[in-house]
């Protein structure tokens, strides 16, 4: 098979040096220093994966700038979270909180369903969804077709022991965080190499 | 063009939803067979047959009775079905209906595109129906009765209407006689008499009927009014045990539904389904669509969510659909321009998630004033949430200022390892929270800290010294 074909089928991509992508099918992150590291911002229509040990890291305040751009014809699906969102919290971001819809499912099998539609309605412009260890790799190819289907982004966050293995996902992230602050690393993206942790500068906790 | 006879020959036997590829056939109450479906007449089953040759003919003929009420019933229901197709509807029993369709051509975008989605829709919910255009109602009417007729052509409307023999106008069966003994064959010859010498040999009535099937202005047939609310039930022939046989049953009346809510240009959020069981047994289903819709293709697709979660108590004999009072519907043309990707809107969505996971599954963030954070932050329910915007936008203003909060709140405070704490750095506090005397009294000081790995949590002390952690500031 050409390498043409393979391009064209989307199965090969060129590195850094394609500027293809068409600025309206980006979504800015609304940091500066991380948008630049992904190429203008996220693609939407993707998978983004996004592993940390445990919450606090700072994984809320990455998406504030995101979540501030939700409207009420055009929501936010969050669904199970480990911890219940604090409404206060994002009144004071500036975030509606209404345009937030929380989620609640039984079963493993449930949560992937009720991801799945929702990625794939195309009215819901951001999906967020907590996954454990134990999602297979055709499950997580099926929320990236889902993905791109509906043309929203969707954010999974997994804990970072499934670091080593592989994914589907458009995006992977790792999220760290230390006294000096939180720390991305690109395990992959789209349009280049993965890129090591560099700093971003999320908003103060205080 | 003015009138759409739609002619159900096999009604009766359809009315009972079951497969039509199995030989079935009506029963009278002299035990002979009234009618066979095609299947049945297929193998030589026919009307008149006595049971006993009908069942040599075909052993696996299922044998069925229905009573007049009943196939008034479904001849109504099928009368609200069409209103989705055409706003004057009228009924004409046994077996027919009649639509006027020259004011829905132009919506349906011509004849043939009207009769294709009539066909579809008919052929979706299992009847089988021969559907004759006309110019006069009464002429559709008996065409349809005889053969289909789909032709825009009035003229050879006309000619085909003046070669209908003269047993094929309904008329009293010793009328029809009177006319085939002095020699009239068809209505053409019939209608070549002289008026006034007909009236004189065989009276007014007859001259009546005829104006009725030639003048396309007289005697208008009488629309059909639908109820005032939407309460249809259906008796199911043979028991049903799983929940998603209900299904077929199902989208019989919600096409109903759809039609009933069409001419009314409304449409409903909540419908209730009644399950009548065997041995007096009932199951109630309640279904909600987040903003209301009219469609039955919508509304099926959340029944069949709900009925994937429900087990069935005992085989059901019967089912109910009832609407709640219908909404004016938002004025939605089809929008030419509309977005390719938004194919769903975020309130079907919602309805579908609920429909599958349960009412309580989706609900929107809110908050309420009070000092104790769990009472603060709220889910707010699928009532409150109509109220969503105004709550959130009064509850802005009052916002407090100069707090932190986290933007996790553990469901359930966690308590903190003396180990833990000593490693913690500590960023804020003390913040003291007391209230709560009514219900559930809080006294607590709330400290903002970092642990060593650089995770930021929010930990209180409370009165007893004991000390949590009771948030994430992820």
């Amino acid at each position: 098979m050409a390498l043409v074909q393979l391009m064209e089928q989307g199965q090969l991509w060129r590195g850094a040096q394609d500027a293809g992508i068409q600025a309206e099918a980006l979504e800015s992150s609304g940091y500066p220093e991380l948008d630049a590291r992904l190429g203008g911002g996220w693609l939407k229509g993707q998978l983004i994966e996004l592993l940390q040990s445990g919450e606090g890291r700072g994984e809320l305040r990455l998406l504030w700038p995101l979540l501030r751009r939700a409207a009420p014809e055009r929501p936010v699906f969050w669904i199970d979270p480990p911890h219940q969102p604090c409404a206060l919290s994002f009144l004071q971001a500036d975030i509606r909180p209404e345009t937030q819809q929380l989620v609640r499912t039984h079963s493993l099998k449930e949560r992937l369903w009720a991801i799945e539609q929702a990625l794939k309605s195309g009215c819901a412009p951001l999906v967020l969804s907590w996954l454990g260890e134990q999602v297979t790799t055709p499950a997580l190819r099926r929320l990236q077709l889902a993905a791109q289907t509906g043309g929203g982004l969707g954010l999974i966050m997994r804990p970072d022991s499934v670091r080593s293995q592989s994914s589907p996902a458009a995006y992977r992230l790792h999220l760290d965080s230390s006294d000096r602050g939180a720390e991305i690393a690109l395990l992959k993206r789209r349009g280049g190499w993965p890129l090591p942790a560099a700093a971003v500068d999320l908003p103060a906790v205080i | 063009m003015r009138w759409l006879a739609i002619h159900f020959p096999w009604l009766a036997l359809e009315l009972h939803g079951l497969p039509q590829d199995k030989p079935q056939a009506l029963l009278d109450n002299r035990q002979r067979i009234l009618l066979g479906n095609p299947v049945a007449e297929a193998a030589g089953v026919k009307s008149g047959q006595a049971l006993a040759t009908a069942l040599a003919l075909s052993p696996e003929l299922t044998l069925l009775e229905t009573d007049e009420a009943r196939l008034r019933q479904s001849l109504e229901q099928l009368a609200l079905w069409a209103g989705g197709f055409s706003a004057r509807i009228s009924v004409c029993p046994p077996r027919s209906l009649l639509l006027e369709i020259a004011s829905m051509l132009h919506y349906f975008g011509g004849l043939e595109a009207l009769l294709d989605q009539l066909s579809a829709s008919l052929k979706r919910n299992g009847y089988n129906a021969r559907m004759a255009v006309g110019e006069t109602a009464r002429g559709a009417e008996l065409l349809a009765r005889v053969q289909s007729w789909t032709e825009g052509n009035t003229e050879r409307w006309w000619a085909r209407l003046h070669g209908l023999e003269i047993g094929q106008l309904a008329l009293p069966a010793k009328q029809s006689e009177q006319l085939r003994g002095v020699g009239l064959r068809t209505l053409g010859d019939l209608l070549k008499l002289p008026r006034n010498e007909l009236a004189q040999r065989f009276g007014q009535p007859l001259l009546r009927e005829l104006e009725k099937i030639v003048e396309p202005g007289a005697a208008l047939p009488e629309p059909f009014i639908p109820p005032e609310r939407f309460r249809q039930k259906v008796e199911l022939a043979a028991e049903i045990i799983h929940s998603q046989g209900l299904l077929f049953p199902l989208r019989r009346l919600l096409e109903a539904l759809e039609g009933f809510l069409h001419i009314r240009q409304q449409q409903v959020s909540q419908l209730h389904i009644a399950l009548y069981q065997r041995e007096g047994g009932g199951q109630q289903l309640t279904i909600g669509h987040a903003a209301g819709t009219a469609s039955a293709a919508h509304w099926l697709e959340l029944c069949r969510l709900q009925l994937e979660r429900e087990k069935l108590k005992a085989p059901v004999l019967a089912l109910q659909l009832e609407a709640e009072e219908g909404q004016g519907q938002k004025a939605h043309n089809a929008d030419l321009f509309a977005p390719a990707q938004a194919q769903t809107t975020p309130a079907e969505l919602i309805s579908r998630l609920r429909s599958r996971l349960g009412a309580e599954s989706v609900q929107p963030l809110g908050w309420c004033a009070d000092h104790r954070p769990e009472r603060a932050n709220t889910l707010l329910g699928v009532t409150a949430e109509k109220t969503a915007g105004k709550t959130a936008a009064g509850g802005r203003d009052t916002l407090p200022v100069g707090l932190v909060r986290p933007g996790w709140l553990l469901t359930r405070p966690q308590r903190l390892a003396p180990s833990d704490q000593r490693t913690l750095h500590w960023l804020r506090g003390p913040e003291r929270v007391s209230s709560g005397w009514w219900d559930g009294p809080v006294t607590r000081d709330y400290y903002v800290a970092r642990w060593p790995d650089g995770r930021c949590g929010w930990v209180f002390r409370d009165s007893s010294g004991g000390w949590f952690i009771h948030g994430w500031f992820g």
